[in-house]
């Protein structure tokens, strides 16, 4: 079998998955993934549980499974396998935890209208249609962030009416239980004619601060500071000249400009071959650098205090890797021109590490041979795997490297997920053995501590999160039977725990 | 109009046919034909290339689900384009380095040796994609169906770039278990 093969088998699959995932809209997008082949050595998970501040399973932790949630769809662990039970009842029994399969939308089935149904999962339960108005219905568009858990109905709105960019702009915005929560017109040109052109969005790691995304005339991102009540326009100098239209979530719109945000609060717009950098906390832009004369944009990234970005591009198919000084804009000269060739040993298998070990070999000379590194809080550290499979967190200001004790990443599977702040990781870590027991662990990456949140259970988890700096989440994979065709258990529990 | 109308009229070989189906779906193809091929004039042209297949094709062809069966003929007809045109080389853009993701899979991604019935491919990967959760099969069709980019799929889900990496490496990872389980690799 050769890729186009594969590639071609993949293009006959079933129309309604085609169709399902095109429309998968924000919050029915979270990841399911399966944490696997994360691995402690025993020998040194005997050494790391030395500085590893255990969090098992104590009656304090459990109580804090989650008041969260709605009583009614979360029960706490009463059984003595701890929650991690591949034998806890199924959705309709009694469960110990929450039954993801039974989520129900919280404002009832008219919303079967805007075929929101079926998604039966945990993304189902934050579908919120607004009550006492039965002709407008609203939809979140963003769950668990920055401190997610929209599991439960929210009552006290604080209704926002704004211009931004010279567009009218409604929505409304709640804050309890710790979850903080957007509402925004439902958008959807074949339901609503008049639908909006903006939507607005929360983020992770912008505590206080919404995301006006605007639509009209280009895809402008603009800021609300929930605290000021003030709407802030980083790039209102940038023309909204209309570029080739570009389509995303089936609305039609001109301008192939997008941003991502950075968890230093530093949001990155592009336009073509323009490049935006702007500071949330002082509204400034710091940066409007044109890509001098280089094919394309493909990504960039933050490294090191924040000073530098690089980006790859790629004429000649040939990845080109620069610098810019976010102070000046000024595009420094190429750091490597390497053919993909050598990318394969890198853990991600991406040029966005082949760049990160171009950079940290330039700057971090000394730290040994690196299999492939994995950027953790999106600014400062990252996570560095070594040819032995051993993670050190990498200071990339300072060179300070800290190995990780007990924790080994043979696989290349580590993948963390970082606290709103970044300065903590949450992931799983699997023990070798033949029951291959799963168990998470929470990374400080500077406070150089290693967390195992609770004892080793046999579920595997699937999803796992923050919700806020101080409580993660977590979905026990869905129940699979793989030998046996059509005997399948898509039911998944999810949990939360509060790092005390 | 409605699919089956528009069908309707494929059936009576009403020229209109084209103009309903550009009409509904123009954008959509266009979509999937430019997240192959990264170019606007090579989309369309492949978007016309379409409507003639369709056309061709019906009848006596009936699709079920229309959207998708104009979408896989855009998606063949500009993976075609894109073969032709740069033979999969290493380090271009879109399409390209979703196909590279892919091919991590493979022992050989280039093998022409290994004789491969391609339903019964088809078959285990419709399986496969069967037993994930919506979201990973989600992500994963948005990647490697329609060639979205991982930043678009991030922005578009209000997730990270870093998550919807980490969803599509283990879904490529399940995939590679399933098919090495299946004997295909």
């Amino acid at each position: 079998m050769n890729i186009e093969m594969l590639v071609d088998a993949i293009g006959e699959v079933n129309p309604e998955f085609v169709i399902r995932a095109d429309e998968l809209a924000p919050g029915k997008g979270g990841v399911a993934v399966r944490r696997a082949g994360l691995i402690i050595l025993a020998a040194a998970l005997v050494a790391a549980l030395t500085v590893v501040t255990a969090m098992a399973v104590s009656n304090k932790v459990r109580e804090a499974v989650f008041e969260f949630f709605k009583a009614a769809d979360v029960a706490d662990v009463d059984n003595e396998r701890g929650h991690l039970d591949d034998n806890a009842a199924r959705p309709g029994e009694q469960s110990p935890g929450m039954s993801v399969g039974s989520f129900k939308v919280l404002s009832g089935g008219a919303m079967e209208s805007y075929r929101i149904e079926g998604y039966c999962d945990v993304w189902q339960g934050v579908v919120i249609a607004h009550p006492g108005k039965p002709d407008e219905w609203w939809i979140n568009t963003n769950y668990f962030t920055p401190s997610g858990g929209l599991l439960r109905e929210m009552t006290e709105w604080h209704e926002v009416d704004v211009k931004a960019r010279g567009v009218d702009v409604r929505f409304r915005w709640s804050e309890q239980g710790g979850a903080l929560a957007v509402h925004t017109p439902y958008q959807d040109p074949g339901v609503r004619e008049d639908f909006p052109k903006y939507s607005v969005v929360t983020k992770e790691n912008l505590k206080d601060k919404l995301i006006i995304e605007l639509y009209d005339g280009g895809a402008f991102p603009a800021v609300y500071d929930i605290r000021a009540g003030k709407v802030t326009e980083p790039f209102a100098g940038i023309s909204r000249e209309p570029t080739e239209p570009v389509f995303a979530n089936s609305i039609s719109f001109s301008s192939d400009l997008h941003y991502a945000i950075f968890s230093e609060g530093l949001l990155r717009s592009e336009r073509g071959d323009e490049l935006y950098l702007a500071d949330l906390k002082s509204g400034a832009v710091l940066t409007v650098a044109e890509v001098c004369g280089m094919e394309r944009v493909n990504e960039a990234w933050f490294y090191g205090d924040g000073t530098i970005i690089g980006y790859y591009l790629s004429p000649d198919y040939r990845f080109d890797f620069r610098a810019v000084d976010l102070a000046t804009g000024e595009v420094t000269a190429a750091l490597r021109d390497a053919p993909m060739a050598h990318r394969e040993r890198y853990t991600w298998g991406s040029p966005e590490d082949e760049y990160r070990d171009a950079l940290l070999g330039r700057t971090h000379e000394g730290v040994g041979e690196a299999e492939g590194v994995i950027n953790v809080s999106g600014s400062r550290a990252v996570l560095w795997r070594d040819s032995d499979g051993g993670v050190s967190v990498l200071d990339l200001i300072t060179g300070e490297r800290w190995l990780v004790p007990g924790l080994s990443d043979a696989e290349g599977d580590l993948a963390p997920v970082a606290s709103p702040l970044g300065d903590k990781l949450f992931d799983t870590v699997e023990r070798e053995g033949e029951d291959a027991l799963t168990s998470l662990y929470v990374l400080d990456v500077e406070g150089h501590r290693l967390s195992v949140l609770d004892r080793a259970g046999t579920a595997e988890y699937n999803v796992v999160g923050w919700l806020d700096d101080d409580r993660v989440y977590f979905l026990t994979d869905a129940h699979y039977d793989w030998d046996e065709d059509n005997k399948t258990y898509p039911h998944q529990y999810m949990y939360a725990y509060r790092l005390d | 109009m409605e699919d089956t109308e528009i069908i309707d009229l494929y059936f009576a070989r009403d020229q209109r046919a084209i103009a309903e189906t550009g009409a509904k779906f123009g954008a959509y193809l266009i979509r999937v034909a430019k997240n192959v091929l990264e170019n606007h004039e090579d989309a369309e042209e492949c978007v016309n290339d379409t409507y003639i297949s369709a056309w061709n094709a019906m009848p006596p062809h009936r699709p079920d689900v229309l959207r998708v069966f104009l979408g896989k003929i855009t998606r063949r007809i500009s993976l075609n384009r894109l073969r032709a045109r740069r033979a999969y080389k290493r380090g271009g853009g879109g399409a390209e380095v979703a196909i590279e993701e892919l091919s991590e899979i493979l022992r050989d991604p280039r093998d022409t040796e290994g004789t491969v019935e391609a339903e019964e491919l088809t078959e285990a990967i419709k399986l496969f994609l069967k037993r994930l959760s919506d979201r990973e099969r989600g992500i994963f069709l948005r990647r490697y169906w329609y060639f979205d980019s991982v930043s678009r799929i991030a922005s578009s889900l209000g997730l990270s770039e870093g998550t919807v990496k980490s969803s599509l490496h283990r879904t490529r990872k399940k995939l590679k278990n399933h098919l090495e389980k299946e004997g295909w690799l």
